[in-house]
């Protein structure tokens, strides 16, 4: 990106550059840094959100909620997991029914799943869940006439989604 | 939808989805304090508005899956609303009262109280991880990354030599290495 087209910095946040700089040089054990040089162009994502996602099977789609539950859910709550899991299972038996914001809202729990849950990443492919992330963010394309939680929590869902968390595994 | 206004019972008989709701908006808060201190963004949600209660535990009968214990929740609101005012105390607008030292110093303080009151399942155990809970390390992570910037300026701008600075500096940057596998990319 060009300069004149990048934000500008406001405050100082190179300061929490350096924060982990120098964690990685006093840490006992080797830090490997990688920077992120390979972003999905607007395009892309707005061709993934116009194209038809097949839904996860049932017993994968559980599991991606399963694991956004226990990843993303141990340490934010955003979510509530019986109306959650009756969500998923009410979309699995009658998909025909779900509203568009639950259908968002298990999109963007799919694609923070995908992110757990994928161990490997093969240079060159798609990132993982942004097909997912993608269907969910064409539901911010409408301002709904009436506020719900379901909205807030959509929208709560893709903005960590597209922040790394700061605790992954560590055990 | 008024998320930082308690909702009465008369109004949300459930009280498992009003507890939802409240920690709903902390998570929002969380989000809002946390992001906007590491981008070098103003906050958006001002501290004077909001008028919900913390989370709560529930009466044992709900279900604990849905709303688990509130206390790693109310740590984390903590260091989010002290994250934001260290930051304010570092880079807010030179109309400050105080010199920068002071705050800083103060910051630091207040940072350094949060942590000594920590419940002791939230605390980090002999730099053990294994034998720590993940949220805690989560919290020790996040702790650290607000608290270098401001060692950081005690360093390079204030007095070297300030007690504050020595008490507080030492032990917690040798933990910000070796509790920091998984380091927090900025």
């Amino acid at each position: 990106m060009s300069v004149p087209l990048a934000p500008i910095l406001v405050a100082e946040s190179s300061d929490s550059a350096f924060a982990t700089r120098l964690r990685q040089v006093i840490s006992n054990t080797q830090q490997n840094h990688f920077p992120r040089v390979d972003y999905a162009s607007d395009e892309h994502i707005q061709g993934l959100a116009d194209t038809d996602c097949l839904w996860p099977s049932p017993g994968r789609a559980r599991f991606l909620l399963d694991t956004t539950l226990k990843r993303m859910g141990r340490y934010y709550h955003v979510l509530m997991r019986s109306t959650v899991l009756r969500e998923l299972e009410d979309h699995i038996k009658s998909p025909n029914t779900t509203g568009l914001a639950v259908k968002s809202k298990l999109w963007a729990v799919f694609a923070i799943g995908e992110l757990y849950a994928t161990r490997t990443f093969v240079a060159g492919s798609a990132f993982p869940g942004l097909h997912y992330f993608a269907k969910a963010t064409k539901m911010l394309n409408i301002t709904p006439e009436r506020p719900s939680l379901t909205a807030i929590e959509l929208r709560l869902l893709l903005a960590s989604s597209q922040v790394r968390q700061p605790a992954t595994d560590m055990h | 939808m008024g998320l930082h206004l308690n909702v009465p019972p008369a109004v949300l008989p459930d009280a498992t989805m009003r507890e939802h709701r409240r920690r709903v908006w902390w998570t929002a808060y969380t989000f809002d304090r946390m992001w906007s201190a590491k981008l070098g963004f103003p906050h958006a949600i001002s501290d004077t508005v909001i008028d919900v209660d913390l989370p709560t535990n529930l009466s044992e009968d709900a279900d604990q899956n849905d709303v688990p214990d509130c206390s790693y929740l109310i740590a984390m609101i903590g260091l989010a609303r002290l994250t934001s005012q260290t930051m304010g105390s570092i880079y807010g607008s030179a109309s400050q009262k105080t010199s920068l030292s002071q705050r800083v110093q103060s910051a630091l303080t207040d940072l350094r109280k949060w942590k000594d009151e920590l419940p002791e399942s939230l605390m980090i155990k002999n730099v053990d991880l294994a034998a720590s809970d993940s949220r805690a390390c989560c919290l020790q992570l996040m702790f650290n990354q607000v608290i270098v910037p401001g060692i950081h300026h005690i360093r390079t701008c204030a007095n070297p030599s300030s007690k504050v600075a020595h008490n507080l500096y030492t032990p917690d940057i040798i933990a910000c290495g070796s509790n920091s596998p998984d380091t927090v990319a900025s």
